[in-house]
């Protein structure tokens, strides 16, 4: 009787995840090209893979920016919102109030965002460069210079998610027990000390969790990219997912976007298994 | 083990036992130049803060109610000289966009529906039976691991398959795949309301003849009403935001806000007017609905988190 209560969500992982990530694998092995009303598969063997990984620069440029995004986005969110963490949790009003604030931008839809930052970061019109200029400075062309665009994007994903990282830190520091900082407290800890010798180490687990979620949905980014940069000028600013989808949607090659889609997953499958790990770990089932 | 609320609040309402200890530090010169230093800073802090992550907000804002003139201008006004709502009138009456305002709608309601139910069955059997193979275990491994993987790796066969089925283009397809993404956070997020729940209650429905499914519709619903609501909101959100899914399954008939909005940018070099004007229009439905269940939904936020 209680299997009953398993069948819709079975039904939905089954149909929905299970049975187009095995599509997705043979697809990678395979030309797959869209007729009328069906699909014709041809296998390849390996020819997507070794496309992928040997003869498509493109490949290694978009895995490259993605590693440069997550790092850029994982260490500054890291640090903006552990630092606002650590100071707002010993104020009790400051919390209410930043709190309601930092929660805006996380239930915002992330495209308007990237709209905003998009009007901010305008070559001409733009407030950004209109404040560069009224220092003085010579303006910047934030998302049309190659060197430039994925640095912009960055920025405004720091904005986006730094709160998210805030919330998780702050929540983790409010469970921390109160005994080990007393203790420290009662040994003339200096602030600092306290931070690295309690603090940090009794904070690490969320850290970790923080840390790991981060990392996977940055290397997932998308709709920044695609609404700001469009992956330009040229690849520039090309993500693996915004390469994915092209080769997908606009050059209709599935059997090489499964390919490069298995290659991805393979990579967050890894991470997304510690991370579990680490969160189920800690509770009894 | 949802319970992250609940040593805030008792931390934040109970005096600190060695109150003496704090007090005495306080008296001292030094102490006391750290402490109004920290003040400043705190205010400073806070100053900063605000600004940084006021300011894009307003600005969209800003750019909506400016006529083509202005919106041009260099350098940018910082109020509107002349506010207009034509950005907004042409969004809804030119553009057409309440056609996509209806589809984000019936895309939040239906994926919610459906997502509720089936998650929430699971979740509350996951919290409650004790299934033969650890399978507690694993099928929440796999229900969180699912939500990690890119998505292009199920949306390419989605959209074959769809096209296969001629469900392409319709909200139908939208809130299939809305589905599989909103599952985790469900099932995560109404495992630990059920958990809250003292089983005692069901217990006494079962001994007086109920079904387990009536137990679970008649006693633990209604108890975990208020943590459904706010797995239910921010459902919403995450379907009305979600981009990816819908740009790919959808062209014209079936496009959500999000996908619309974008497109401006494409379409028209960008018309910045409109474009701004959808945002407000867009992200507004999604602000009252965050401020009105805020404290659960820095729960559901912040799930898979802090959970331990």
């Amino acid at each position: 009787m209680e299997w009953l209560f398993l069948v819709p969500a079975m039904v939905i992982l089954l149909t929905l995840v299970l049975f187009p990530v095995l599509s997705s694998i043979l697809f990678s092995f395979n030309r797959v090209e869209l007729r009328p009303g069906a699909v014709a598969l041809s296998p390849i063997g390996l020819d997507n893979y070794q496309h992928a990984l040997f003869e498509d620069g493109t490949f290694w440029k978009a895995a490259g920016n993605t590693a440069f995004f997550v790092a850029g986005v994982v260490i500054f969110e890291t640090l903006i919102g552990l630092g606002l963490a650590l100071v707002v949790s010993q104020h009790a009003r400051l919390r209410r109030y930043l709190t309601s604030l930092l929660l805006i931008p996380l239930v915002m839809p992330p495209v308007v965002i990237s709209l905003a930052w998009l009007t901010l970061y305008d070559f001409r019109g733009g407030v950004i460069n209109w404040a560069l200029r009224s220092l003085g400075l010579s303006p910047v062309q934030w998302l049309s210079a190659p060197n430039l665009a994925m640095q912009s994007v960055v920025i405004a994903d720091i904005w986006h998610l730094s709160p998210f990282v805030f919330l998780i830190l702050l929540a983790g520091l409010q469970a921390l027990p109160i005994e080990p900082f007393e203790a420290a407290d009662i040994d003339g800890a200096t602030p600092w000390q306290k931070f690295r010798d309690v603090t940090l180490p009794l904070l690490s687990p969320v850290l970790l969790v923080v840390l790991l979620l981060r990392t996977i949905d940055g290397a997932r980014v998308f709709d920044k990219i695609y609404v700001m940069t469009g992956g330009g000028p040229g690849t520039s600013s090309i993500s693996m997912i915004m390469h994915i989808y092209r080769q997908a949607f606009r050059v209709l090659d599935f059997g090489y976007a499964s390919a490069m889609s298995v290659l991805m997953l393979m990579v967050l499958i890894l991470l997304a298994v510690i991370y579990v790990r680490l969160v189920l770990g800690r509770q009894s089932l | 083990m949802m319970g992250t609320e609940r040593p805030i609040a008792v931390t934040a309402a109970t005096p600190r036992p060695n109150v003496g200890a704090t007090q005495l530090q306080a008296f001292t010169p030094v102490q006391g130049l750290r402490r109004l230093g920290g003040k400043a800073l705190g205010y400073a802090l806070v100053v900063v803060v605000v600004a940084i992550w006021f300011f894009p907000i307003y600005w969209i804002g800003n750019m909506s109610l400016k006529n083509d003139l202005e919106l041009g201008a260099v350098p940018p006004t910082f109020v509107p000289q002349q506010p207009s709502l034509d950005s907004y009138y042409r969004l809804l009456f030119v553009l057409g966009f309440d056609r996509y305002f209806w589809n984000s709608v019936t895309v939040a309601a239906g994926s919610t529906v459906i997502g509720l139910f089936a998650g929430s069955l699971c979740a509350y059997s996951l919290s409650r039976y004790r299934f033969p193979w650890a399978l507690n275990y694993w099928l929440l491994f796999l229900i969180l691991a699912v939500r990690m993987f890119p998505p292009t790796v199920t949306l390419i066969p989605l959209f074959v398959f769809f096209r296969d089925l001629n469900l392409l283009d319709t909200v139908i397809a939208v809130i299939l795949a809305q589905v599989y993404f909103d599952l985790p956070f469900i099932v995560w997020m109404m495992r630990g309301f059920f958990a809250d729940i003292p089983i005692d209650l069901e217990q006494a429905a079962l001994v007086d003849g109920d079904t387990k499914f009536g137990a679970f519709r008649r006693v633990a619903v209604p108890l975990a009403a208020p943590g459904l609501l706010a797995t239910a909101i921010l459902m919403v959100i995450y379907s009305w935001n979600e981009f990816t899914f819908a740009l790919v399954l959808t062209e014209t008939k079936a496009t959500t806000l999000p996908v619309a909005t974008a497109g401006l940018v494409h379409e028209f070099g960008i018309a910045w007017g409109p474009m701004t004007a959808s945002g407000v229009l867009f992200t507004l439905p999604v602000l009252i609905f965050a401020l009105l269940v805020q404290r659960n939904l820095i729960r559901g936020l912040t799930a898979g988190g802090v959970k331990g």
